[in-house]
Formats: C-alpha cells, structure tokens, sequence
C-alpha cells in the first residue's frame, strides 16, 4: 500500500464564495472510497482539481508524489458526472482515441464489456440512449489500468437495473493495487462496495471513517450516519 | 442476485454468516473448493477488501483453509462444522424462546407450540 | 504528443472540410459550366428547344447565386467553423476530455492553431484554385495570355521595381503575411473564448466583448501605423524641392512606402497574435475553469 493522492491545506474560492476550505486529505492505495456529501458541498470541486480542471486558490495536491499535471493525468481515470465525449463519433473512434492517448487502456476489456451490452462499436453516440451513452462512458473509463480512478455521480439517475450493472463494472474492473473515489449522493445504493467513506460538507471534511467502523461503533449503516449528520 | 445484507450490522460479519450458513446447508460440502475473493465479491456486490477480511477471519476460526497455490476450501474436519452446527442451532432456539418469553410463553410451553405447529 | 493531437485533429474537421472544398469546387464547375457560358462567353449558342433554354436559365442563375455565395462564404465558414471546434473542444463538456488526457495544455493549444491554419490556408488556395476556372472558362485562350504575360512580368524587373523584392522573395514575404493574418485571426478568437470562459456567468457574452475590445486595439493600433507611414511618406515626398526631382524618385518612394507597409501590417499581425497567443497559454496552463 502506498500513498496515491495527499492534499494538503488546500482552498478553492469562486469569487467570494468559499467551495473548499483547508481540506487536508490521504488517501491510500487499494481502496474504495465514496466521497460524499449533499448537492453543493464542494465534491465536484475536489474532483475537478485533482483531474487539473480547476486550479486551487491555495494548498497542494501530490498525486503519487507529484503535481497535477501530465504525470497525475497518466494514471488518473476520470468519469466526469454528465456526457463529456463528441457525439457524432462512433464507439471505436472513440476507443481508438483512448488508447492513441492513454498507454494503459486496455481495448479488449473495452470491446468484451461492449459485446456483453450488445452495443455495436460502429454506432455513433448521438444515436444512443442516455443510459447508453452513460455506460459506453464508465466502459471507456473502467478499461483503463489506471491508479485512481475517480468517479464523479455514476449512478445518479440510472435505474436499479442500471446501478447494478455499473457497480458491476466496477468491481469487475477494479484492481486491488488501485483506488476508486466515488462520489455521490445516493449512499445506500452503493455501501456495499465502499471501504472508506469521506463526508464532506461546506468546502470541508467532515469525517473520513471505513464503512465497517461506522457500523459496528455506531450501529447504524452509513446511510443513517449520512441522514444524521447533514440533517437539514 | 447480490447477496441480502442489513445495513446496521458490520458488512463482513454478515458475510461470515452467509458463508457459515451456506456450509451447514450443504451448499458447500467439506473440502468444496471457495471461488476467488473478487469472484465472490462481484457475487455478493460488496468491496473485495471486505471479502478478504470476511475470509480472513473465517481462516481464523479454521472454517476454511488456504492451499497456497490452488486456492481457499472449506474444512474437512466434520467435527468442527458440526460444532458451528450446534452452536448456530443453539442462538437461533435463544432467539426463538427470547421472542416466545416477551410474548408469555415459558420454555415449556414454547417447546409445546413447536411440537404442535408440525 | 502535439503529433499525436495534431493528427487527431485533423481526422476529426477533415471530412467537413472536404465536404465543403468538394461543395465549392462542384459549385465553381457549375457556374462554368451554366453560368459564365451563358452570361459572358461569346461562343455561346442559345439552343433552339424552349424548354432546354429555360432549363439552362435556370441552372446558370442559380449556380451564379451558389457561386457568389459560396466564395464569400468559403473563408469566412473555415474560420468559423474553426473557432467552433476551438470552443467546443476545449471548453465546453469535450474540454474535460480534452483537459485531462496526458498532454502538456500548450500542445492541446498549439494543436488546434496549426490545424486551423492549415484550413484556412488551404480554403484560401481552393478559392484561389476556383478563381483561376472562372477565368479559364470565360475565355481559355485570353486566361493563358493573360498568364503568361503576368509571369513575365513578376519574373523580370517589374516585380523588383514595384516592390524592391525578387519575385521568389515577395512571394515568401506575401506568405507570412497570409500565415500571419490566418494566426491572428484565429488567436484573438481564442484567446477572447478563453478569457470568457473565465467569467462565471454569460461565459459567450463575455468572450464577444473580449473579441470586440480586441479587435477595436488592434484596428487602433493599425490605424495609428498607417498614419504614422502615410505622414513619413508624405514627408519623404515634400523633401523633395522640385516636382521633376520627386517624379524622378517616384520609384523609390513608391518602394518604401509599400515595404513599409507590408512589414508594418506582418508585425501587427505577429505582435497582436503573440500577445493572444501567450494569454491562450496562461490560461490553458493555469485558469481553466469549466463549469
């Protein structure tokens, strides 16, 4: 186990607004870890830093000892939390694209996982439907053999049906050297696959705890943990 | 079809009891070879870390072994299940007189109810 | 890397461009063919057949529409459709792709420019390919003729006396002036897209008004060089105290003033490209801020 991501004292503010506030976090290889935290409470934020789309009012982020930037990109695999491909490509250009630029993707668990959804990889993405286009994503992003894979709401407004096969996926694809972050909302549906867990809350962390801890300390799934502490 | 899990109780101590249960169904005889750790962990739908510490403790308790290169199996020491048997029997009858009790049963006339229920 | 983007680049505008080269040259085939043989040639026979002149009428207004149309519209939709793609593939939704593959941002930049040199470049030579059929077609002998005596004339002492260059030379110097406008054009779209995008609200909105304060400086700038040129010449001129003396030296003055000029307009050009090139660069290597 090693240390893939360490932020330290880090800031971000939108004009006057304030969307994270000296947030001080590790986070270790070899986990699944949901960051979570009501609509707002600065999630996506840190996301967006650490894929180098936003850049921090103040403080570090060390991605495996070194700065955002092309080496942090290398072996980060972002999923961002809405539709970010061109839409008028078709599925193997687009899989041609990942492997031009990304030396760990990994085209054959690409096409298998395809195959399995019989989606045709000669089809354009304008033609798909949105859960569609939804899973040609994770696919594409899950068949990298990143360190950090980061993924930003990806069972926000699937149905159950659909949640299933994308923790599926992940799980399928995760690798016991590699951490996943995901972050959501939707808390119940995905505990199960979590280890650790990161509340956030108004810019800052609240608690950072393993899904085990919080059951057997506290008796109470994360789920009721979440609902107690950000009670409106 | 992930497995059926509360949300209160620690996750890989009801994977413990699902296993144990499954070996005292016969789902698993003595000497059955367990499938990987990421394989049960997609069948359950739970982290694969919490899998490997769910089989960790049962290694610990001896209810399952490790041959380094072919894989996890269940005991076959017949003895060791029966007493997981036993055991498991005897905090399903607590709960069952613990329940007949709060509702003014004594021992004797819970076990006279169950006798009659067949 | 920039290879790798650069080639993707051009896979992903070449089949529209081609679209629209193929439109305009089956277009610039068709006012040949329709339009300037009915309207201007002097060999045309009007057929006898009613319906078949009424056909052709047809067909030669509107190919000369088309025609016009498309020659007005042919630079002016690359540059377009070049500022689009900039937008659309760095920052708007694309541009999380584009921001987090493994490149260095000036390449993701550098990249987009090139191709979109490159295209407007080679839309300027298709309009300039369309141009000379138009000519041949009116009358190919005369075009020829034409041609000919135009290349005597830029290879012999006329090119030298009227703008000092050899012809190769001018032909080098017109060159980067084109390559120099191209950039320019296409770096002050950019860098107004990526000042607006760091504005939280009517990120477009914002860019337009970049893009008009850019280009009212660089009108600015430009007028305030060319009366500066026109005042130098004007004193050259008047430097002379006869008239016999000053239409004597009418060849050099002429020469001057239009070197000056060009080399006035290749560095405003450069100077205002360079300075929206490094405000493209800071904010790609620093201020992304998608929403």
């Amino acid at each position: 186990m090693s240390t893939l991501v360490e932020c330290t004292g880090l800031s971000k503010k939108y004009g006057k607004v304030t969307a994270l506030q000296d947030v001080n976090l590790r986070i270790e290889s070899g986990h699944i870890i949901g960051l979570l935290g009501p609509n707002g409470s600065g999630k996506t934020t840190l996301i967006k830093i650490l894929n180098g789309l936003l850049t921090p009012s103040s403080g570090t982020v060390l991605v495996k000892g070194k700065p955002i930037g092309i080496d942090s990109k290398k072996v980060i695999s972002y999923l961002p939390d809405h539709t970010y491909l061109n839409m008028n490509q078709r599925v193997s250009d687009i899989i041609t694209f990942f492997k031009t630029f990304y030396e760990d993707f990994d085209e054959r668990r690409a096409y298998d996982m395809l195959a399995k959804l019989g989606i045709n990889p000669k089809d354009r993405l304008k033609a798909m439907s949105k859960g569609t286009k939804e899973k040609v994503q994770l696919i594409l992003v899950m068949s990298r053999r990143a360190d950090l894979y980061v993924l930003d709401e990806p069972i926000a407004g699937v149905d159950p049906a659909a949640r299933d096969y994308i923790l599926n996926v992940i799980l399928t694809n995760y690798d016991a050297s590699a951490s996943i972050i995901i972050s959501t909302h939707l808390i119940s549906d995905i505990e199960n696959v979590l280890d650790e867990v990161l509340f956030i809350q108004n810019g800052q962390i609240r608690l950072t705890s393993s899904v085990d801890a919080i059951r057997e300390e506290q008796g109470k799934s994360v789920d009721a943990l979440f609902r107690e502490v950000f009670r409106c | 079809m992930p497995w059926n899990l509360d949300s209160d109780r620690p996750i890989f101590q009801q994977i413990i009891d699902k296993v144990q249960t499954d070996i005292l169904s016969g789902h698993y005889a003595p000497g059955d070879k367990l499938p990987s750790v990421r394989d049960l962990a997609m069948m359950a739908a739970v982290n694969p870390n919490t899998m490997q510490k769910a089989l960790t403790e049962l290694e610990r308790i001896g209810l399952v072994y490790t041959q380094r290169t072919s894989g996890r199996f269940i005991t076959e020491d017949v003895g060791m299940i029966e007493l997981l048997k036993e055991r498991k029997a005897k905090e399903l009858i607590d709960t069952y007189l613990e329940g007949m009790q709060r509702i003014g049963y004594n021992r004797q006339t819970a076990a006279e109810a169950l006798m009659k229920n067949s | 890397m920039l290879g790798k983007l650069l080639k993707n680049e051009f896979k992903t505008t070449y089949k529209t461009m081609l679209v629209i080269y193929i439109v305009t040259i089956v277009t610039t085939l068709g006012f040949c063919l329709f339009g300037v043989r009915q309207f201007y040639s002097y060999s045309w026979n009007t057929p006898a057949n009613e319906t078949l002149r009424r056909i052709l009428g047809v067909l030669g207004v509107t190919f000369t529409i088309a025609y016009m149309i498309i020659v007005i519209a042919l630079v002016i939709l690359t540059y377009v459709l070049m500022c689009e793609r900039f937008y659309k593939s760095m920052y708007s939704e694309q541009g999380y792709l584009t921001h987090t593959l493994p490149v260095s941002p000036l390449s993701n930049l550098n990249a987009r420019l090139i191709t979109s040199v490159v295209w407007l470049f080679v839309s300027g030579i298709i309009l300039c390919i369309s141009i000379l059929l138009i000519g041949i077609s009116i009358s190919p002998q005369e075009f020829w003729e034409d041609l000919r005596s135009f290349s005597y004339s830029v290879l012999d002492a006329d090119c030298v006396y009227s703008t000092g260059y050899h012809f190769p030379v001018f032909a080098l110097i017109l060159l980067l002036l084109i390559l120099a406008a191209c950039a320019n054009a296409l770096l002050l779209v950019f860098a107004a897209l990526s000042l607006g995008q760091l504005a939280n609200l009517h990120k477009l909105r914002a860019a337009i008004g970049f893009g008009v304060a850019f280009a009212f400086l660089e009108q600015f700038a430009a007028t305030m060089v060319m009366v500066h040129i026109v005042y130098k010449v004007v004193d050259m001129f008047s430097s002379y105290d006869t008239t016999r003396s000053m239409i004597e030296h009418s060849g050099h003055l002429m020469r001057v003033s239009f070197q000056t000029t060009l080399w006035s307009m290749i560095c405003i050009f450069a100077v205002f490209a360079a300075v929206y090139y490094a405000l493209c660069a800071v904010i790609v290597k620093k201020h992304v801020n998608l929403e």
